[in-house]
C-alpha cells in the first residue's frame, strides 16, 4: 500500500478509504481465480 | 397536452414536414413537460430553455422554405450529460465538472445537431457513469416513471427517462457495462449498444477506452436504426435493412443455467412467456451449456474498467477525492491496487473469450437473456433477494449485461413485457461484433411477436 501511495502520490486520501480498496481488489482477484487461467 | 406515444419518428417527421406540427409548439410543449416532471424525476441536469426555443425558431423557418435537413428535424433529443456540449456545461454527473463547458460538441452531437435535432437539456446520469443505479448525491436520483420509488437505472437514465416520458424521440447514452440497456430495461424502451467502436467516443468523458459505447435510446427498433443512421452519416442503411421482413427460421442461444441461477423468478417468468412467443412464430431455441467463457468476460471486463478508470482519474482523485461520490471513489480508487500484470492478462483473457464467443456463435443468429434479472428495485435497496441468494443490487443489474461490453458485441434490450408490480422488463438480444446490422432486424422481428408496449404512468 505504501508503494501504491507514493507511486500514484495518494498521500492526502483516507488511510481506510485506501486499505478498503486494496482489500477489496485483492479479494476479487483471489475469488474470480483468473490468474489461474492459462493464455498460450 | 399533445399525446406523442402513438407517433413514431416518422411519423413526427412527416407532421413536422408539412408544418402540421411547428418546431416552436413542440419545444414548448417538450418544456412545459419537463417543468411538471423533473422535480419528480430528476431526469435533466441541464434543461436548455432559451437556446432550444430559439433553435426551434431557426429550425421552422427552413421548414417554412421547404428545407428538411433529415427526420430528425425540429425534434427535441436528450443528452447524457458526458458528451461535450458547445453550449452548455458538461458535468458527467459529478460536482468536480460542475461549471465545465468545452466550445466544440462530442463528434456525434455535433452530427446530430447537423441533422437538424434540438439539444433540449443534459440528463442526469451516475458521477463518472461509474455505477448502474443513477443515484447521484449531486444531481439526485432519477426516477423510475413506472414507480416513482424506484429508480430508473443508469449510468444513462436521465436518458431513458427522457424517452420513456415522451420529452424526447432520442436520448444519447453511453455503455461500459450496461449503462444503455439496464434503464432501458427498467424505463420500458428500446436501448442499444452498438458494436464498440461504430459510433465515435471523440469528446466524450470516458470511463474505460476499451469498453465504453455510445449508442441511442428510443422508443422502438426502427427509431434506433433511424437516428443511427443520422449518427454514422447513412453509410450503413440500418433503416433500409428493416424493410424486409425475415422469411426464414433464425436460431437463438439462450444460456438457461445462468438465468436459472441470476434471474429473479419474476423476470424469468416474463423472460419465458417471451421465448414462446418467439418459439410459436416459428424460430429455434438452443439452450448455451458452455458457459465459462461468460464468466471469464465479465471477471476480465471488471478488472479492466477498474484500471482505465484509475488511470484517468488519476489527474483529480489526489487533490479532490472527497468531492466524488464515495462510492464512486471506493471503486476509482480500487484500479491503483491493480498491478499492470494483472490488467495485461485480463484483456488477454477477454481476447480468449471473444474468441470463443464467436465459436459458440457459428450456428446460430443470436443469444437471447433478460436484460436485467430483476424488477426496477426501490431506491433505498442496496441488496435484493435473487431466489435463495442475496445479492447486491449493482450486481443484479449489471450480471447480464457487463459480458457483452467485453466481447465488443452489439446489443439491444427492447420492452417485452411488465412485472406483477406493473413493471417493465427487457429482453437482450446479442449477436456478434460487427452484426449490428443484423441485430437490429432480428430485434425488429422480435419487437413485432410482441404487444405494443403502454406507456409508463407518470408521463
Amino acid at each position: 500500500m505504501e508503494f501504491v501511495k507514493k507511486i500514484f502520490r495518494l498521500e492526502s486520501i483516507d488511510e481506510q478509504l485506501l486499505r478498503k480498496a486494496s482489500e477489496n481488489i485483492s479479494k476479487f482477484i483471489e475469488d474470480s481465480q483468473l490468474l489461474e487461467l492459462e493464455i498460450n | 397536452m399533445l399525446d406523442l406515444w402513438r407517433y413514431t419518428l416518422r411519423d413526427l417527421a412527416s407532421q413536422l414536414k408539412n408544418l402540421k406540427l411547428k418546431p416552436t409548439k413542440l419545444i414548448e410543449h417538450t418544456l412545459k413537460k419537463i417543468r411538471e416532471l423533473n422535480n419528480k424525476l430528476y431526469m435533466f441536469i441541464y434543461v436548455a430553455e432559451d437556446l432550444a426555443y430559439k433553435q426551434a425558431e431557426e429550425l421552422e423557418k427552413e421548414l417554412e422554405e421547404g428545407v428538411q435537413r433529415s427526420l430528425i428535424h425540429g425534434l427535441p433529443i436528450a443528452v447524457k450529460d458526458v458528451f461535450y456540449t458547445r453550449d452548455m456545461p458538461t458535468t458527467a454527473g459529478s460536482k468536480i465538472l460542475r461549471n465545465f463547458q468545452t466550445s466544440y460538441d462530442a463528434e456525434v452531437v455535433g452530427r446530430l445537431r447537423e441533422a437538424g435535432a434540438i439539444i433540449i437539456g443534459k440528463t442526469n446520469m451516475h458521477e463518472f457513469a461509474f455505477g448502474v443505479t443513477n443515484k447521484n448525491p449531486h444531481y439526485g436520483t432519477s426516477r423510475n416513471p413506472w414507480d416513482l420509488e424506484r429508480i430508473s437505472g443508469g449510468s444513462s437514465g436521465g436518458s431513458a427517462v427522457a424517452v420513456a416520458t415522451e420529452i424526447s424521440v432520442l436520448g444519447l447514452g453511453t455503455d461500459t457495462a450496461g449503462s444503455i440497456r439496464i434503464p432501458s430495461a427498467l424505463c420500458g424502451v428500446v436501448g442499444f449498444k452498438p458494436t464498440y467502436g461504430l459510433l465515435s467516443l471523440e469528446g466524450v468523458v470516458p470511463l474505460s477506452w476499451s469498453l465504453d459505447t455510445v449508442g441511442p435510446i428510443t422508443k422502438s427498433v426502427e427509431d434506433t436504426a433511424l437516428v443511427l443512421d443520422i449518427m454514422t452519416g447513412g453509410r450503413h442503411g440500418f433503416a433500409e435493412n428493416l424493410k424486409e421482413e425475415i422469411d426464414r427460421e433464425l436460431r437463438f442461444l439462450v444460456p438457461a443455467k445462468i438465468i436459472e441461477e441470476l434471474a429473479s423468478s419474476e423476470v424469468e417468468g416474463v423472460f419465458w412467456r417471451t421465448i414462446d412467443k418467439i418459439v410459436s412464430a416459428g424460430h429455434k431455441v438452443d439452450y448455451l451449456e458452455d458457459l465459462d467463457w461468460f464468466k471469464h468476460a465479465s471477471n476480465s471486463r471488471y478488472i479492466i474498467v477498474l484500471s482505465e478508470s484509475a488511470t484517468y482519474h488519476l489527474k483529480w482523485i489526489r487533490d479532490y477525492w472527497s468531492m466524488y461520490d464515495p462510492d464512486v471513489a471506493g471503486r476509482i480508487l480500487m484500479g491503483y491496487f491493480i498491478p499492470a500484470p494483472v490488467y495485461i492478462h485480463a484483456q488477454r483473457v477477454r481476447m480468449k473469450t471473444i474468441e470463443k464467443f464467436k465459436k459458440v456463435m457459428k450456428d446460430h443468429d443470436a443469444i437471447l437473456l433478460p436484460t436485467v434479472s430483476i424488477e426496477a428495485p426501490r431506491i433505498d435497496e442496496e441488496k435484493v433477494q435473487v431466489k435463495e441468494k442475496e445479492v447486491s443490487v449493482r450486481y443484479a443489474l449489471l450480471c447480464m449485461t457487463e459480458v457483452f461490453n467485453s466481447l465488443y458485441a452489439p446489443a439491444i434490450s427492447i420492452p417485452c413485457g411488465l412485472s406483477k408490480n406493473n413493471l417493465p422488463i427487457g429482453l437482450q438480444i446479442v449477436t456478434e461484433p460487427g452484426q449490428d446490422k443484423k441485430l437490429l432486424k432480428i430485434a425488429s422481428h422480435v419487437e413485432r411477436l410482441i404487444k405494443r408496449f403502454p406507456k409508463p404512468p407518470v408521463s
